[in-house]
């Protein structure tokens, strides 16, 4: 399949020239496009920030909503279809800070999505706070003296609410993005890519260079499968580690769980409304 | 029978709007005995479309309601956003178009009010003491009203709350004295008559310690406001 098909013609794209967030979407189209799945079986679904923007650059379905709600709106959508694709996209601000409750609760349903969390380490749509991912001493226009708070770890975090798929990649390398995102796709059950992109406008701390420096990919010896040796290293942060943390094979998915596919797996977006059926609840009341 | 709840999720379908029920927890804590519904009458509307290929989710249109999809039905993409947009979906900073798409938005109002619940009449038409209540009110005052047997006196009851028809002010003027009854401490639902109809009530009955208004309590503020004419004048 050719990436061109999931191209919008004169999108006005807001965003900086050399953002890290042009890549990404490179990444997706092109991903997409080698998984063979077409705009119609997708749902892109965002929140609020520039990466909650990359929805409206790219042709699909798409629900941008409310800033840090986009997991519970997609967690929805896939229960009423499980046979859609969801694909669940926003900022490190948007997923860590505003929808952090939501990102934690997300987790234990397991819902078959795969989370994109464009990881900047600052808020780029609002001019330069800190963010949830900000470093210790990052000087903002609000955190003038720095940053006092420790940075949020989501790798750790979700490793330690046992997520089924767990990986962390770099924008600057589309290649090995394109293969951890396509294994995340295709993995059935909650799927987080916490991706690494350059701010070139309001973090000139941690820039292309900074994360080239400061990263390096797991290597075969990583067990994917091993939750305490993924755990080990997702606190490592000389050096930030990329790629497949872990992978729990065995978990069921939130659809998997709930009643409406106890018994019948359509979805219920294509069901028939049964009067019989509420008249049988009703009198089971009595 | 009237299925508010349903009524309701109806209108939420059709207009693509949220639609609220307010309760309170007089409403969640009473029992009560209630017959079967009868289900017969139950109208099940489905307002999604199958999509075609140049699907416009913001479609301008007369009435404002822009036919809705949703993603895998039909060969269109759907696309929804909470920012101002085009009629396909692009984010859009154009003031021309932000203008047409709040008119489209606010012409799905003049479709809803055709729509409007109108209030209850309880009691004769020749009434001279007219009192309104809304919402969980209505149990007290019914009683208090068959209690006092005063043929003067009828009761507006409101099911609906917003919007509200202006013309219920020819009901109100009908009136020599009007009450109203609310539990809230600033009487929200008079002043909503006042905004839409110009209509002043006379008395406002307020209660907002927590508790419901009891039977005897509505009994003897009507008893108080109409100077002492009781059980059937």
């Amino acid at each position: 399949m050719d990436p061109k098909i999931f191209d919008i013609k004169n999108a006005d794209v807001a965003w900086c020239p050399g953002c890290g967030d042009f890549t990404i979407l490179k990444t997706i189209k092109e991903t997409l496009a080698e998984l063979e799945i077409s705009p119609e079986k997708l749902v892109f679904v965002s929140g609020i920030g520039q990466a909650g923007k990359l929805p409206h650059y790219i042709k699909s379905n798409v629900f941008n909503g409310l800033h840090g709600r986009s997991l519970p709106v997609s967690a929805v959508i896939k229960a009423v279809n499980p046979e859609i694709i969801i694909i669940t996209v926003s900022g490190d601000g948007c997923s860590y800070g505003e929808g952090g409750n939501h990102f934690i609760h997300n987790i234990r349903r397991n819902p078959d999505i795969t989370n994109i969390v464009h990881n900047n380490m600052v808020y780029g749509l609002t001019k330069g706070q800190a963010s949830p991912t900000s470093q210790k001493d990052f000087n903002t226009p609000l955190q003038i003296e720095g940053v006092s708070s420790e940075p949020f770890n989501p790798i750790s975090t979700v490793i330690a609410l046992d997520a089924s798929f767990v990986a962390r990649a770099f924008s600057g390398d589309i290649k090995q993005t394109k293969e951890i995102l396509k294994k995340a796709i295709k993995h059935r059950g909650y799927a987080l890519i916490d991706i690494f992109q350059p701010c070139v406008t309001f973090n000139k701390v941690n820039t292309f260079q900074w994360f080239k420096n400061n990263t390096y990919y797991l290597d075969e010896s990583h067990d994917i499968f091993n939750r305490e040796e993924a755990f080990t290293r997702s606190i490592e942060t000389e050096k930030y580690p990329l790629g497949i943390f872990y992978i729990n094979p065995n978990k069921k998915t939130f659809e998997d769980n709930i009643i409406p596919y106890k018994t019948d797996k359509t979805p219920v977006n294509q069901r028939d409304f049964n009067i019989n059926k509420l008249e049988k609840l009703i009198n089971s009341k009595r | 029978m009237d299925f508010i709840y349903q009524k309701a999720f109806n209108l939420a379908d059709h207009y693509q709007i949220p639609v609220f029920i307010l309760t309170d927890q007089y409403f969640v804590d009473i029992f009560y005995n209630q017959p079967i519904f009868n289900l017969k009458d139950l109208e099940n509307e489905n307002h999604i479309i199958k999509t075609p290929a140049n699907y416009k989710r913001y479609k301008i249109t007369a009435n404002g309601i822009s036919p809705r999809g949703i993603p895998g039905y039909g060969e269109g993409l759907v696309v929804v956003d909470s920012d101002e947009h085009d009629e396909q979906r692009h984010l859009t900073e154009d003031l021309e178009l932000r203008t047409q798409m709040v008119d489209k938005r606010l012409r799905k109002l003049k479709e809803i009010e055709k729509e409007i619940i109108p209030p209850d009449l309880l009691g004769g038409s020749n009434y001279k003491i007219l009192v309104i209540g809304w919402g969980s009110t209505y149990g007290p005052i019914k009683e208090a009203l068959d209690n006092l047997k005063n043929k003067d006196i009828s009761f507006l009851y409101f099911k609906q709350i917003h919007p509200i028809d202006p013309s219920i002010k020819n009901i109100l003027n009908n009136a020599e004295k009007t009450i109203i009854f609310e539990n809230n401490a600033q009487g929200q639902f008079t002043d909503l008559i006042k905004l839409k109809t110009g209509f002043e009530i006379e008395k406002k009955v307020l209660k907002y310690n927590g508790m419901p208004f009891s039977v005897e309590e509505v009994e003897r503020n009507l008893e108080n406001f109409i100077g002492g004419l009781t059980h059937g004048s």
